[in-house]
């Protein structure tokens, strides 16, 4: 009988013709089995959003969750350099210090504040769950805080609570940050700022201050000790009272705000004195006009001036915080912001707008003649198309226009001379970039399906445009160049050109970075 | 001579010694089926987007000496998956071994066996979003050892009736060992270039190896 199972050559078969084999090869069968039927694992998918990218003065950073890093773009010759910084946080706010060098990332549910320059991150543990962070006027700070309406997902935080984070020293369980609570502010702030460092007779002092319905909470973070306060603006309507906009000014031992209030036709100036051995506070309102929506402090031939714009009324206020006394000005148009431009020719001039879009007028105030001259001293400026934004450069500023017909002009705050540029396509972005006598406008637009950059030179407003055959979104600076960043391949592509020159042939594409060093890391 | 140059030469020249020696005891045989390997390290993982690569593998052998055999092997492997950003990543590696293997006659239908190799492997990855590809490859030679078990049909089936150590049959074999490619870093390169025709610059995706645990099952042909 044919077998399967015979033993091989010399050896013997058991006495009943059986294969002592036949069950020995079953762990072989087994093993076989096993074999063809192991399954493979399953792939490690991950997906993720793209992440608007921070622009530092230095470089540009683009967290990467998937990747739980940080891919940080510097300029390395007339190319990109990219490198990885490891951060693993969802940040729930994000905030640039006003100087450009550091961003700082909030995680309020892991109770953690990360400042990242480029190089390094530095990490802050945080005692409370704050839920709102701002960066301090000297970059050097930035104050937590919990603000109304914000909810704190793990814990019960106390409103009154604030802490003063100090950016350029490491984080310390005692000392960096330092908390304070404001007893008696009671209701949660709208903002929290931090003052410029004060020199007082023991050192230097950080003020904070916390703006919240019908108050001001004061926290002083002194050399050895916290102080703190609450100001109470004016009695009769502090329900509806909001602080709105407010301007800081320190000397030694002292710091003066000047805030606008809504429902409150007044300037309130809240004056904190360090020196002593306790806070002295005064408060004092000066009247301005109907709705101020903004204001800007000036030092005038004739000392401090207040120069607020008054919404309804459509007026400008220049006031005097020393008397209390002010003048209005009529201009007939509605300004909720002030820009300050400075001219070759030395003169302090703001130029006042309606920021919120749409309109198509603005003024150009000049502050060293509007005690003398009043109206005279400022200049309306009407145009073919609503301003959208302006960016000062020297004496002239861009306007912003994202029309078809004009991406942007140039105006001469001197002379008031208005330069309108075409061909930038549909616009999409305006950007100023580069420094006083080097400075150019970048636009990016669209033309059909294709991407139309455009560069005008300020020093001869000579321009150039390039078509790109993909949709590019953000104009950032880089080096000494700009970077066109676009949504492609594992995240943003980046089209750079150094020395801010739209030539082609110096440029370089990067693209697919969100996965440099993928597999290595 | 160029690294890529090397390996081809030195494969074809182990190619060629497997085929050109005089066949002692004229035994050949052909293994054609499925092999793949499950991923030794993180950085192979990460590459692949899982932990496995596998594909189809052919191999021909003859007879060098009393079992030891001398054999040629072509595996192809491919993997598909989703890298991070949703990114689709295609992973194709072509090798070819010239290894040496000792089989050891337990039984007329059961030979236990030990194979050690060397090759070159080229590889290959794709990865697309959007409307971009990236993709890097580069050549690599390759080492493997590996023991296995080949279960055969007895020839004397085959041979009808007369009972006969060699002729024609045919089983299974399956195989398990690692194989380790000496790759390197991977750079990556924009397929086609830049949409706007401005000089790419390349991307590393970190260095990896696609080397791990081998595992080879095939239908096997022995004459």
């Amino acid at each position: 009988m044919l077998s399967l199972f015979a033993p091989p050559p010399g050896r013997p078969e058991l006495a009943n013709g059986r294969s002592p084999w036949r069950w020995r090869s079953l762990p072989a069968v087994l093993a076989a089995l096993v074999a063809l039927t192991g399954c493979p694992a399953v792939p490690d998918t991950q997906q993720s959003d793209l992440v608007a990218p921070v622009e530092l003065s230095s470089a540009i950073l683009l967290r990467s969750p998937a990747g739980k890093r940080i891919d940080v773009l510097t300029q390395s010759g007339s190319g990109i350099a990219v490198t990885q910084l490891p951060y693993d946080g969802k940040p729930d706010v994000t905030q640039l210090t006003p100087d450009g060098k550091r961003v700082l990332w909030l995680d309020a549910a892991k109770r953690k504040l990360t400042a990242c320059d480029g190089k390094a991150t530095v990490g802050y543990a945080l005692p409370s769950e704050f839920a709102a962070v701002r960066a301090g006027d000297d970059s050097g700070s930035a104050v937590l805080f919990h603000p109304a309406g914000g909810t704190a997902a793990s814990s019960i935080v106390n409103s009154d609570e604030v802490a003063l984070v100090d950016l350029t020293a490491a984080a310390s369980k005692t000392g960096n940050p330092r908390v304070a609570t404001v007893s008696g502010l009671t209701r949660a702030p709208v903002t929290a700022r931090v003052a410029p460092p004060i020199a007082a007779g023991d050192g230097k002092h950080h003020l904070v201050w916390m703006e919240a319905q019908g108050r001001i909470g004061l926290a002083d973070f002194g050399p050895t000790k916290v102080r703190t306060a609450v100001v109470p603006l004016a009695a009769d309507l502090q329900a509806l009272m909001l602080p709105i906009r407010t301007v800081v000014r320190v000397s030694p031992g002292a710091a003066d705000l000047y805030l606008l209030v809504d429902a409150l036709n007044d300037v309130v100036h809240v004056r904190v004195d360090l020196a002593g051995a306790e806070m002295a506070i005064s408060l004092d309102q000066i009247a301005a006009g109907a709705d101020p929506a903004d204001l800007h402090l000036y030092d005038a031939k004739e000392g401090l001036r207040v120069l607020v714009a008054n919404l309804q009324a459509q007026s400008l206020s220049v006031l005097d915080p020393a008397t209390g006394s002010g003048q209005e000005i009529p201009i007939g148009g509605p300004v909720s912001r002030f820009v300050p431009v400075t001219a070759a020719d030395g003169k302090a001039r703001v130029l006042a707008w309606w920021h919120l879009g749409g309109a198509n007028k603005l003024w150009i105030v000049e502050l060293d003649d509007l005690a003398k001259k009043k109206g005279k001293a400022i200049r309306p400026i009407q145009l073919d198309q609503p301003v959208l934004g302006l960016q000062p450069v020297g004496g002239q500023v861009v306007l912003e226009h994202k029309s078809s017909q004009y991406g942007a002009s140039l105006l001469d705050v001197v002379t008031g001379k208005i330069t309108q540029f075409s061909g930038a396509g549909s616009v999409k972005q305006v950007r100023t970039l580069g420094s006083v006598g080097s400075a150019s406008v970048w636009i990016v637009g669209t033309s059909g399906l294709q991407t139309r950059l455009s560069r005008i030179a300020l020093s001869d407003q000579h321009g150039a445009s390039l078509n790109m055959e993909v949709s590019g979104d953000l104009l950032l600076p880089l080096g000494d160049g700009v970077a066109l960043l676009g949504p492609g391949l594992a995240g943003w592509w980046v089209a750079f050109f150094p020395k801010g020159e739209l030539d082609k042939t110096k440029a370089s594409w990067l693209e697919g970075f969100g996965l440099a060093n993928w597999a290595g890391r | 001579m160029s690294a890529q140059r090397w390996i081809l030469t030195w494969t074809a020249a182990l190619a060629s010694l497997c085929l050109a020696l005089p066949a002692v005891a004229a035994d050949w045989g052909l293994d054609l089926g499925t092999a793949g390997i499950r991923t030794a390290t993180t950085a192979a993982t990460r590459l692949l987007g899982g932990a496995t690569h596998g594909g189809s593998a052919v191999r021909l052998h003859r007879e060098m000496a009393p079992d030891l055999l001398i054999g040629l092997e072509y595996w192809h492997a491919s993997t598909n998956s989703t890298w991070t950003y949703g990114t689709e990543t295609d992973t194709k590696t072509d090798a070819l071994t010239a290894d040496l293997r000792y089989r050891y006659r337990v039984s007329n239908w059961l030979e236990p066996f030990a194979r050690c190799g060397i090759g070159a492997a080229h590889s290959q990855v794709e990865v697309a979003g959007g409307s971009a590809t990236l993709r890097s490859e580069q050549w690599a030679p390759l080492a493997l050892a590996s023991v296995g078990l080949e279960l055969l049909i007895p020839r004397r089936v085959f041979a009808r009736g007369i009972d006969r150590k060699e002729g024609f049959t045919m089983g299974l074999t399956w195989e398990l060992g690692y194989q380790h490619l000496f790759q390197s870093e991977w750079e990556a390169k924009l397929v086609g270039g830049s949409p706007s025709g401005i000089a790419a610059a390349p991307v590393s995706f970190g260095e990896a190896a696609i080397s791990g645990w081998l595992t080879r099952v095939a239908f096997a042909v022995r004459l």
